[in-house]
């Protein structure tokens, strides 16, 4: 099955991923998609928060930046993939150091792409992705696009997945399909 | 009249197209600068019109007790930019006050009011 969750900083959202994927994956093999690319210490701490969050859980990590299509092919298809995030995935898909950081137009159908092979290739796939749709801020074009971007990538993976939760500080709202027992 | 509300991108306009069967010529798209159609089943960007008036100095809930017709059998479409940091713009703040009290008001008017989350929406009217 494939489970789309969404949440605010902090929201516990991966907390909760963690525990669905290995509700899925039971004893079968457990894969988690780390997508983050640190660009401080900041993100280092994070890193390390996230790493010790799921220490003996028996997920293997596989580190993807970017071009998640080439990995694609190459997960067993038993397994159960945790992708966290869509956001961190979208943001090194959309600036890219070789592009000089302006938005690549091709990034959001990569990431559909990558991420909708994904859904199919394995048993089970559990994506996690942040919400930053609801304020009233005029942003410039650059980040305008990141946002309109992970806005219909969003709503691409809510259309294909089978459960769709918000995540409140932990707690699932379901909008579509249920969440495994 | 029937409200949709939902964050931006969330797929609020696709939602309404396919529930309801509309078409593109059947919407009013208030980011298109252009006259306004003497009537349209269904109205979206509302938040973009909020802009608009506040910078004509109309009074945008005023505007819309005084023109029903154009909007009362109609689908409204607005995004929600309730959430979030205060804006540190005066201009943003006076948009979030005015599309926050525009929509009270259209959501008492509303015989259903409908949150759209990543395409996906429930009644909350």
């Amino acid at each position: 099955m494939t489970v789309f969750l969404a949440g605010g900083s902090k929201s516990g959202k991966s907390d909760l991923a963690q525990r669905i994927a290995c509700t899925l994956a039971a004893e079968g093999r457990l894969l988690y998609l780390a997508t983050m690319h640190p660009s401080d210490e900041e993100d280092q701490l994070r890193i390390q928060r996230h790493i010790q969050r799921r220490e003996g859980l028996g997920f293997q990590t596989i580190e993807r930046e970017r071009n998640l299509i080439d990995l694609v092919p190459r997960l067993p298809r038993e397994a159960t993939v945790l992708l966290d995030s869509v956001t961190a995935l979208f943001t090194n898909e959309l600036y890219r150091p070789e592009l000089q950081w302006v938005p690549d137009p091709d990034a959001l159908s990569r990431c559909r792409e990558g991420l909708l092979a994904l859904a199919d290739q394995v048993q089970h796939a559990v994506f996690v992705s942040d919400l930053l749709f609801e304020d009233a801020i005029h942003y410039d074009p650059a980040t305008e696009c990141f946002r309109k971007g992970l806005g219909a990538l969003s709503c691409i993976l809510a259309a294909r997945a089978n459960t769709v939760a918000e995540v409140c500080f932990g707690l699932p709202t379901v909008w579509k399909g249920e969440l495994p027992a | 009249m029937e409200l949709f509300i939902g964050g931006a991108y969330m797929g609020k306009r696709t939602f309404v197209q396919k529930r309801y069967g509309i078409s593109e010529e059947e919407i009013w798209d208030c980011e298109i600068p252009t006259a306004p159609a003497a009537h349209k089943s269904c109205i979206t960007h509302l938040e973009s019109m909020v802009w608009d008036m506040i910078r004509d100095g109309t009074d945008v809930v005023d505007w819309f007790q005084k023109n029903r017709d154009w909007w009362e059998d109609s689908m409204l479409i607005c995004r929600d930019i309730s959430s979030g940091i205060v804006p540190l713009e005066p201009e943003d703040r006076k948009w979030r006050e005015e599309t926050g009290k525009l929509l009270q008001y259209l959501a008492e008017e509303a015989k259903h009011v409908y949150r759209v989350f990543c395409g996906l929406g429930v009644q909350i009217k």
